[in-house]
């Protein structure tokens, strides 16, 4: 089977042998697993299960100077830490009458899209994926600061739902655009969850959320793509009402927020999980003995009946030691049934 | 209803404006600062603490309550002097992130400590010069990131070279830290949310 038709045998909760799995690296972790190796041969041995593509540049940035920028909604970014951060917002006021919103336009980038076009072929074995950055609960918060949307919320809420409203017209046609490429699925990407529970609270997040977020499905479900999100932190108490608005796929699983395998005994016939393996733990500070036992647990308790995708719950991040992101690549290889030695 | 208790519910409910007015007529009609942090701020801010580890109140009610909080205090600016105990309290080294540092912050502020915020990115050896100066009784660090986190280490050994473990205690939070860390580290106390760092900072100032 093709890397694209066994990932869409596990979305489809059908089992899989070999495990289709993801893994990211984030600035310099993959030169040092070069240097580790002493060859970068290590990075074909894995399979292109997943490949990312977009037409949209979600900032449409304008350098300020070498470590500042401002985005198209006129919001000040800081580029000098990780991760990039939001120095002023470009709504400053709770109202949109002396604000001007760009349109949907703006962001579409006639280069991403060709390049796009040219990762598609290449790579047409490959499930395909077109993102576009910030979510629909992550906008209004770029645009207001995070306190003021979070306040606004709940004091202002007409104007935040007014808001609301209009970066899903926004988002509606990125996914009208995303639905042009020749991809398999449309993957969102937005933290509803902090490590205890859904930010908001889940009554307020069904309120305002679930219906905005039902329609971006439906518009995806409806060019036969599949619906894929990205969302960090713990939202157990939200995940019946996902699956009921049409998530097909929910990324990141972060363990030291959820647990998978409770996720997989309670909803594993309904949503495909993505990712499992913690990044705010074993990644960075396990043993390589930690990492391997880790991947054999998902790989055993996760694939059972399909609806399993293996992967880091982030990217590897920067302060990942070429030892432990060997023990990720290597477990992984091992565990999910591919060929298994490394160079 | 007294004034000051109408002050306590308008905290709560977030109501900034409510609570300006009523922190300034309390103070009109003859009221203490003590009396109305004591009776009114403080009890408020504890409530709402309650109501976020109950899962009644979220991340946006913690926010607007701490606004109102701080309206209220605005009023008494300088007038309460005698706090339970001085916190020094900032994001580590490399890290910009606040918001939860800040949750904390106003939550500390609220239960009567005097705060020292030292704001974000902040190295460990400025983490104990500022609690040297202040006099405080605990220092409290925020991390967001795995990468920064190994600076809680840093300040936890520089403080002891400084022979200021004793007097002064350290307690930690944030997404990635956890309280096997903080024992690993030698840091006196661990806080999963803004709610408990105030029990946490009560039981570190004795």
């Amino acid at each position: 089977m093709r890397p694209r038709d066994i990932v869409l045998e596990q979305i489809s909760h059908r089992q899989t042998l070999p495990i289709p799995f993801a893994l990211t690296f984030e600035e310099g972790v993959d030169t040092r697993l070069d240097e580790y190796y002493g060859t970068d041969s290590w990075r074909e041995q894995i399979p292109p299960y997943i490949v990312n593509v977009t037409a949209i540049d979600p900032d449409r940035p304008s350098p300020i100077d070498d470590t500042t920028y401002r985005d198209a909604f006129g919001s000040v970014w800081s580029i000098a830490g990780r991760p990039q951060h939001l120095l002023e917002p470009g709504l400053k006021s709770p109202s949109l009458d002396q604000y001007d919103f760009p349109s949907w336009e703006t962001f579409v980038d006639d280069n991403l899209r060709k390049q796009a076009l040219e990762t598609c072929a290449e790579y047409s074995d490959s499930f395909l994926v077109a993102g576009f950055g910030w979510g629909l609960f992550e906008r209004p918060w770029i645009m207001r600061g995070f306190e003021n949307a979070f306040s606004d919320m709940v004091v202002e809420t007409d104007f935040y739902e007014e808001l609301l409203d209009r970066v899903l017209e926004m988002h509606l046609k990125f996914v009208e655009v995303s639905a042009q490429l020749p991809v398999d699925g449309i993957m969102f990407s937005d933290d509803w969850g902090d490590q205890r529970g859904v930010l908001i609270g889940p009554e307020r997040w069904r309120r305002l959320l679930k219906p905005r977020l039902a329609k971006l499905y439906e518009a995806v479900h409806r060019h036969g793509k599949k619906t894929l999100s990205h969302c960090c932190g713990n939202v157990t108490d939200i995940i019946p009402d996902i699956i009921e608005i049409g998530l097909d796929v929910l990324q990141s699983i972060q363990p030291e927020a959820m647990n998978p395998y409770e996720l997989k005994s309670r909803w594993g016939d309904k949503i495909t999980f993505w990712g499992g393996l913690g990044s705010q733990s074993v990644i960075p500070f396990g043993t390589r003995e930690e990492i391997f036992e880790e991947v054999r647990r998902l790989c055993e308790g996760m694939s059972t009946g399909g609806g399993y995708i293996l992967g880091p719950a982030k990217a590897l991040q920067p302060e990942t030691s070429a030892a432990n992101a060997a023990a990720v690549l290597e477990a992984f290889l091992q565990f999910s049934g591919h060929p298994s030695a490394v160079v | 209803m007294s004034v000051i208790d109408d002050l306590k519910q308008a905290v709560i409910r977030g109501d900034r404006a409510k609570a300006k007015e009523l922190a300034e007529q309390a103070r009109s009609e003859g009221a203490s600062a003590r009396a109305i942090v004591v009776e009114g701020i403080a009890p408020a801010m504890a409530i709402v603490g309650e109501k976020f580890r109950a899962n009644e109140f979220f991340v946006p009610e913690l926010l607007i309550a701490q606004r109102a909080m701080k309206e209220a205090l605005g009023v008494l600016a300088g007038e309460v002097t005698d706090h339970i105990g001085t916190v020094v309290i900032g994001t580590v080294k490399g890290d910009l992130h606040d918001i939860g540092k800040n949750l904390v912050a106003a939550m500390l502020e609220g239960a009567g400590f005097k705060v020292v915020d030292l704001g974000v990115d902040v190295a460990p050896d400025r983490f104990v010069s500022a609690a040297q100066e202040s006099d405080a009784n605990v220092i409290a660090m925020s991390a967001l990131l795995t990468t920064t986190m190994g600076a809680m280490k840093d300040t936890v050994r520089i403080l002891g070279e400084a022979g200021m473990s004793g007097r002064v205690r350290v307690m930690i939070g944030g997404a990635p830290v956890t309280q096997s860390y903080a024992e690993e580290i030698g840091a006196d106390g661990y806080a999963p949310d803004a709610a408990s760092a105030v029990s946490t900072a009560k039981s570190l100032s004795g």
